[in-house]
C-alpha cells in the first residue's frame, strides 16, 4: 500500500512537473523547480522505503482480523466515508436540515451498530437548533430545500 | 495602546475569552482531538467575530486543548494531545498514590501562569520583533521563510528525506493558483474556484479533523471503546498555591523554555515539556523522585506547554512565520478576516493586536480559575461515546469548509486534502512540513521573484546583513545536522511516524 501510494504521490508531481514545463513565458521557473524537486526526493523517499523491511501500518486495525470480521470492518469504515461523502453530494437537494439529520443518523448507525430512538430525535433536536442559529443569529446561508424554506416562513412569522 | 488593552475586559470579549477556554478544554480532554484541529474546526465561526474577538476565542481554543490534554493523562495516563505525555507519567503517578486532585490543581495552575508568563513575552517581544521586521524587504523573507523550512526539516524527529519530500509537496500546493508575478495560471486544470489558489481552511480542515473523525470512527469500529471514569474530588486551592510557590523557580524556568522554544518553528509544544522536565530533573535535588509523581516533575512540563503556546504566536505576529502547527492554522483565521500577519499589522490595525495582547493574557487567567474548580468535571466528557465524536467531527468538518465561502467546492477540497492527508500518513511524510510549506509557500515565490529582479549580482545580498545572517545560520544548521548524521553509528532507516 506504501509503496502503491508514494508512486501515485510521484506519479502525480512528475504530471504537475511536466504541466510546468509547458507553461509560457518566464512563469515556469519556480513551479518546475519546486515541482521537479517535490518528484526527486519523493522518488528517493519511495527509494528508501522499498530498500528497508516493511513496518506493520499503525493505521491498520482491521488487519488482524480474518474473513467475515475484516469484510464487516472494512465495509463499515467504508459506510461512514460513503455516508459523508453521499451528504455532501446530495446538500443542494435534500437542503441543509433533512440532510444533515439523514447523514446524522447514518453515520451513528453506522459506527454504532443500531440507531436509538433518543438518537434520532437527539439529531433532530440538534439540527433543528442549529438551523434555527444559522438563520437568525449567525446569517451563515444554506443549502435550502422544502424544510429550510419551511423554517424561514415559519421564522418569518415569528418576527 | 491602553484603550486598545482596556478592550479585552468588556463583558463581551471576556464572553469570547471564557467560551474558547471551555471549548478548548472540552477538546483537548477528549483523546483523539488535538489544539490544531480545534482551531481548525472552529476557525469558520469566528468569520462572524471582530478580529480580536475571533483570535481571542481561537486563543483561548488552543490553549484551553493544550492544558485540556491533561485531564485524561493525568485520571486515565491516556494523554488528551500529544503534548500531555510527561502529565501523564507524573499526573498519573500521582492519581495512583490517591492524589488526583492535587494533580489537577497543579495542572490547572501550573498551565495559567505558564500561559500568563508567555502572554507577558508576547506582548513585550511581538512589538520589538515586529519593529525589527519593518526593516525586513524580499531577501530577509526569503532567507527567513527558507531558515523556518530549514529548521523544520532538520528538527523534526522523522526522517529527513520525509521531512524534505513534505516541504516541497507543501510548496507545490502553495503554487496552485496564478501566478504571483506573470498572472498566469497553473494547476488549475480549468477550475476558476482555484485561480485564487487552495482555500487554506479547507485544506487545514482537511489535514487536522476530517482525518481525525475516521481514526475515530475506524476505533469505534473495532470496538476499542470509551474510558471509564470514576468521581473525582475537588483541588485545594490552598494547596496547589503554595506548591506552585515552593517550586516557583521551576515555575519560571520551565515557562521561559516553554516560550523560547515556542518562537522556533519546528519545536511544537510536544516537545517543550520533554525539554522542560528533563532540564528540571538534572536541576532537582531529588532527581530519583522524577517520573513518578513528582509536583515539579509535573509543574515542569505544564508551565512549559502552556508556554510554548504563547511563544508559537510570537514569530506567527510578528513575522507571519507559524511557530507550531496550531499556530500556522492560526494564520487561516487570520486570512478570513483580511489580516495579513507580520509587522504592517501593527501599524494597520493596532487595535487588534493589543486587545489579542491582553486577552490572551486573560486566555490564561480564565484558564487556571476554570480548570482548578472545573477540571473534575470535564474529565466526565471522557464517557462520550467514541461513534457520536466520530459522527459530529465529521459533520462539523464539512460544515466548517463549507461555511468559509457558502461553497461546495471547497468542501470537495477538504475531503481531498483529507484523502492526501491520510496518504501521507501511510507513506510516512509527516504534516508539519507539508502545512508550514503550503502557509509559507507564496511568501517564498513572491519574495524570490523581487528578490531575484533586484539583485544584480552576488555583492547585491552584502548590503543585506539580516538577510546574509539568516542565510549564514541556515546553511550552519545544515552542516551541523550532516554532521551529528555522520558521527553516528550508522542504523537501518526507520518509517516516519
Amino acid at each position: 500500500m506504501r509503496t502503491l501510494l508514494m508512486l501515485l504521490l510521484t506519479g502525480a508531481l512528475a504530471a504537475l512537473a511536466w504541466q510546468a514545463a509547458g507553461i509560457g513565458g518566464a512563469a515556469p521557473g519556480y513551479p518546475l523547480v519546486v515541482t521537479a524537486a517535490g518528484v526527486l526526493f519523493a522518488m528517493v523517499w519511495l527509494a528508501a522505503g522499498l530498500l528497508t523491511a516493511p513496518v506493520e501500518d499503525p493505521a491498520g486495525r482491521g488487519a488482524d482480523l480474518s474473513g467475515r470480521a475484516a469484510w464487516l470492518f472494512h465495509a463499515r469504515a467504508l459506510a461512514f466515508l460513503g455516508v459523508w461523502a453521499a451528504y455532501v453530494a446530495t446538500l443542494e437537494t435534500l437542503g441543509f436540515i433533512i440532510g444533515s439529520w439523514l447523514a446524522l443518523c447514518l453515520s451513528l448507525l453506522v459506527l454504532g451498530g443500531r440507531l436509538r430512538l433518543r438518537a434520532v430525535a437527539g439529531t433532530a433536536v440538534f439540527v433543528a437548533v442549529l438551523a434555527v442559529l444559522l438563520k437568525s443569529v449567525l446569517y451563515v446561508p444554506v443549502p435550502q430545500a422544502w424544510a429550510d424554506v419551511q423554517l424561514d416562513v415559519l421564522l418569518y412569522r415569528m418576527r | 495602546m491602553l484603550e486598545y488593552f482596556a478592550l479585552a475586559f468588556t463583558p463581551l470579549s471576556l464572553a469570547f475569552v471564557a467560551l474558547g477556554v471551555i471549548l478548548g478544554i472540552t477538546l483537548g480532554a477528549i483523546p483523539g482531538l488535538s489544539a490544531t484541529f480545534g482551531v481548525a474546526l472552529l476557525i469558520p465561526v469566528t468569520f462572524l467575530m471582530a478580529p480580536e474577538h475571533g483570535m481571542i476565542m481561537l486563543s483561548g481554543i488552543y490553549a484551553g486543548a493544550i492544558y485540556g490534554g491533561s485531564i485524561s493523562a493525568i485520571l486515565l495516563n491516556i494523554p488528551g494531545t500529544p503534548a500531555s505525555i510527561v502529565s501523564a507519567w507524573e499526573g498519573h503517578a500521582m492519581t495512583r498514590a490517591g492524589r488526583a486532585p492535587m494533580a489537577l490543581g497543579i495542572s490547572a495552575m501550573g498551565s495559567g501562569v505558564g500561559g500568563m508568563l508567555s502572554a507577558l513575552a508576547l506582548m513585550f517581544l511581538t512589538p520589538m520583533l515586529a519593529s525589527l521586521a519593518l526593516s525586513f524587504g524580499a531577501p530577509e523573507y526569503v532567507a527567513l521563510v527558507l531558515f523556518s523550512l530549514v529548521l523544520v526539516v532538520v528538527m523534526l524527529d522523522t526522517p529527513v528525506l520525509a521531512n524534505l519530500t513534505g516541504v516541497f509537496v507543501g510548496l507545490v500546493l502553495a503554487s496552485v493558483g496564478t501566478d504571483p508575478i506573470q498572472g498566469t495560471a497553473r494547476f488549475t486544470f480549468g477550475y476558476y474556484q482555484l485561480y485564487s489558489g487552495l482555500n487554506v481552511v479547507a485544506v487545514l480542515i482537511g489535514f487536522f479533523c476530517l482525518p481525525q473523525a475516521v481514526q475515530l470512527a475506524v476505533e469505534s469500529i473495532a470496538g476499542t471503546g470509551g474510558f471509564r471514569v470514576g468521581r473525582v474530588a475537588a483541588s485545594r486551592a490552598g494547596a496547589v498555591l503554595r506548591s506552585l510557590w515552593r517550586h516557583a523557580g521551576v515555575v519560571l524556568r520551565s515557562s521561559s523554555v516553554g516560550t523560547l522554544l515556542g518562537i522556533l518553528p519546528a519545536i511544537g509544544p510536544e516537545s517543550a515539556p520533554l525539554v522542560s522536565h528533563t532540564m528540571e530533573r538534572k536541576l532537582s535535588r531529588e532527581p530519583e523522585s522524577f517520573g513518578k509523581g513528582s509536583e515539579p516533575g509535573l509543574i515542569a512540563a505544564e508551565a512549559s506547554v502552556s508556554a510554548n503556546v504563547g511563544g508559537s504566536l510570537i514569530p506567527l505576529l510578528a513575522l507571519g512565520i507559524p511557530g507550531s502547527a496550531a499556530a500556522a492554522v492560526f494564520i487561516g483565521a487570520l486570512t478570513l478576516h483580511g489580516l495579513q500577519p507580520g509587522p504592517l499589522l501593527f501599524i494597520e490595525r493596532p487595535d487588534v493586536m493589543y486587545t489579542f495582547f491582553a486577552g490572551f493574557f486573560m486566555v490564561n487567567a480564565i484558564m487556571t480559575v476554570v480548570g482548578l474548580f472545573c477540571a473534575r468535571h470535564f474529565a466526565q466528557l471522557l464517557r462520550l461515546p467514541k461513534p457520536v465524536i466520530a459522527t459530529f467531527v465529521a459533520f462539523f468538518s464539512i460544515f466548517g469548509a463549507y461555511a468559509v465561502n457558502s461553497s461546495m467546492f471547497d468542501v470537495w477540497v477538504m475531503f481531498l486534502a483529507a484523502l492526501f492527508a491520510v496518504g501521507l500518513r501511510v507513506v510516512g511524510i509527516p504534516l508539519l512540513p507539508v502545512v508550514l510549506a503550503f502557509i509559507l509557500g507564496g511568501v517564498l515565490e513572491r519574495n524570490l521573484a523581487i528578490t531575484v529582479a533586484r539583485a544584480g549580482g552576488p555583492e547585491y545580498f552584502l548590503s543585506r546583513p539580516i538577510a546574509l545572517g539568516l542565510a549564514v545560520v541556515t546553511v550552519l544548521i545544515v552542516l551541523g545536522s550532516v554532521w551529528r548524521r555522520l558521527r553516528q553509528p550508522a542504523a537501518a532507516p526507520a518509517e516516519g511516524s
